[in-house]
């Protein structure tokens, strides 16, 4: 872990904030300065509206927006540029590819999720299939892996919509085999890669994914800017999700032609500064490399997880060699926790997580969930586990 | 925000009134989306409106269990419409505790659910 110790300087929240512990990185990650300083960057030196304009500023701002997706195609292995389709978040995302699919979607189909969904990759599938009478079905969650999925995924099954990585558990579900079996009946499969990119990275010619979303604001970036890949002939044959401005090459009264994808989906002004943080992000993640990244967290999360698996009060949920440790406390609600912590300074997630299948599936109603990321070190570990023992010290009183 | 602070402790222990009231005038349900909280509330009142009796149960963290159970004690012998009246800062200052932006859902869980409960009592009355 070394290598890391300057890195917390690159991130002006702990300059401002000198006694933050940050342990909330699942939910989103910090910024640092030169992500920052990019934002400022575009609105002091290049702001103008994109594919509007013939002046400078407005070529800039085109070329710095295509550079963007440029970026982002080569970081994840994507074909070409028109492959990466720019949108809010990751929940943008899922809405976008679940609505304009709908036209492929007829009563007696099946939609396929797992267990371990978030919200954002579960609802907008359930929504599709009420809307078309489909099939629902979950692939349960068991031992720390998916189950049934070959009897689950059939021939009836047209979507499968699975996580990269668990935003509660920080598993790493089995990709591989849902791939091949999608792959046998011919289903579309769509990764939520909002959780896993930043420390897996995404290689969508290698996983072999047919959509794949990412919120940046989890990499490093901003909030505000995500991204979508799809497949060319896939995005090519869906029509448009949101209607506007910036999406359309003509319009005759009744008449309508969309531009060609990835504008097609672009509809209104987008997010150039949020595009252009995204740039300096992703140079952010390629100068640590995200396997380090990975590794830093995890040993991280291992040598805290080996000291609260000595605590008998406490349940930990999922499993070693992840980089986030969800667990419960006998006598005491995960939110009580998450005050505790919060007195001393530390930043710490207690809830379902949006992700009310997986609690019901673990038989909770909430988690305390700490989730590392490469600023974090072994000295804040020692904090933890003074607040650890201070809520230990709590349920005790409640005997 | 003080977890350790007595009253709520004592009442998180021991809750008051928990125990769900059979037929009841008013019942409902509700829950915490942030923190997956449930609260179950059953009210009897006598013919002037007054609450005779009050019962709870759920699942929930200090503070909205602590919360409910003290507002239970004080509501008791009171009519609907004053408790229909009750203000937030009234069940802060019982708590005894400050209560931080990120816990007021879950202090005014069963508060919020109680003034619900009557609104829909006095519809249905009309
Ligand atoms: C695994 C996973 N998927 C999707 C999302 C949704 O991301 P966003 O809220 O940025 O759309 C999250 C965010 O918590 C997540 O952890």
């Amino acid at each position: 872990m070394q290598e890391f110790k300057n890195i917390k300087s690159s991130f002006p929240i702990f300059s401002n904030n000198p006694e933050l512990v940050f342990l909330d990185n699942a939910s989103t990650s910090q910024k640092p300065q030169m992500v920052i300083d990019a934002i400022n960057e575009y609105y002091t030196k290049y702001n103008s509206n994109v594919g509007r304009g013939v002046y400078k500023l407005a070529e800039i701002t085109d070329n710095l927006y295509q550079s963007g997706r440029e970026k982002i195609a080569s970081f994840i292995n994507a074909n070409s540029a028109n492959e990466i389709v720019f949108v809010k978040n990751g929940t943008e995302a899922a809405n976008l590819v679940s609505y304009s699919m709908s036209g492929k979607i007829a009563s007696g189909d099946k939609i396929v999720v797992t267990e371990l969904e978030h919200h954002s990759n579960y609802l907008p599938w359930l929504e599709l299939a009420k809307r078309k009478q489909a099939q629902f079905e979950v692939i349960p969650f068991k031992n720390n892996q998916l189950s049934e999925i070959d009897q689950i995924i059939n021939e009836k099954t047209k979507i499968v919509a699975v996580t990269q990585m668990s935003n509660v558990l920080g598993i790493q579900p089995q990709l591989q085999e849902i791939m091949a079996r999608a792959r046998d009946v011919g289903a579309v499969v769509i990764l939520d890669a909002v959780q896993g990119i930043a420390q897996k990275g995404l290689d969508v010619k290698a996983m072999d994914v047919d959509f794949a979303f990412v919120s940046v604001h989890k990499m490093f970036g901003p909030m505000g800017i995500g991204f979508l890949y799809g497949k060319s002939e896939l995005l090519e044959n869906m029509p448009a999700f949101m209607t506007g401005g910036g999406m359309i090459k003509e319009l005759n009264e009744l008449n309508t032609e969309w531009l060609e994808v990835p504008n097609k989906f672009e509809a209104g002004t987008p997010n150039p500064a949020g595009v252009y943080a995204t740039i300096k992000a992703i140079d952010f993640i390629e100068e640590i490399g995200t396997e380090n990244i990975y590794k830093h967290n995890v040993s991280l999360a291992n040598a805290l997880r080996e000291k609260l698996a000595k605590i008998s009060q406490i349940r930990l949920l999922g499993k070693a060699d992840t980089s986030i440790i969800s667990f419960t406390i006998d006598r005491i609600h995960p939110h009580d926790i998450a005050s505790i912590f919060a007195n001393n300074e530390i930043s710490i997630r207690a809830g379902h997580h949006c992700s009310k299948p997986l609690m019901n599936a673990l038989d909770l109603n909430a988690t305390a969930r700490i989730s590392f990321q490469i600023y974090n070190n072994e000295k804040e570990l020692e904090k933890v586990l003074e607040s650890i023992n201070e809520v230990i010290k709590w349920t005790s009183l409640l005997k | 925000m003080d977890l350790f602070a007595e009253i709520i402790l004592d009442h998180y222990k021991n809750p008051r009134n928990f125990q769900i009231l059979e037929k009841a005038d008013l019942e409902g349900q509700d829950s915490n989306p942030l923190c997956g909280d449930k609260l179950h509330i059953t009210i009897k009142v006598d013919e002037n409106e007054t609450i005779s009796s009050f019962g709870f149960d759920g699942e929930g963290c200090a503070i909205s269990v602590g919360a409910m159970s003290i507002l239970s004690e004080e509501i008791i012998g009171k009519s609907l419409t004053e408790v229909e009246n009750f203000e937030n800062e009234a069940l802060y200052d019982l708590i005894g505790v400050e209560i931080s932006p990120g816990r007021v859902k879950c202090a005014l869980l069963g508060l919020s659910l109680i003034k619900k409960l009557i609104k829909i009592y006095h519809e249905q009355k009309k």
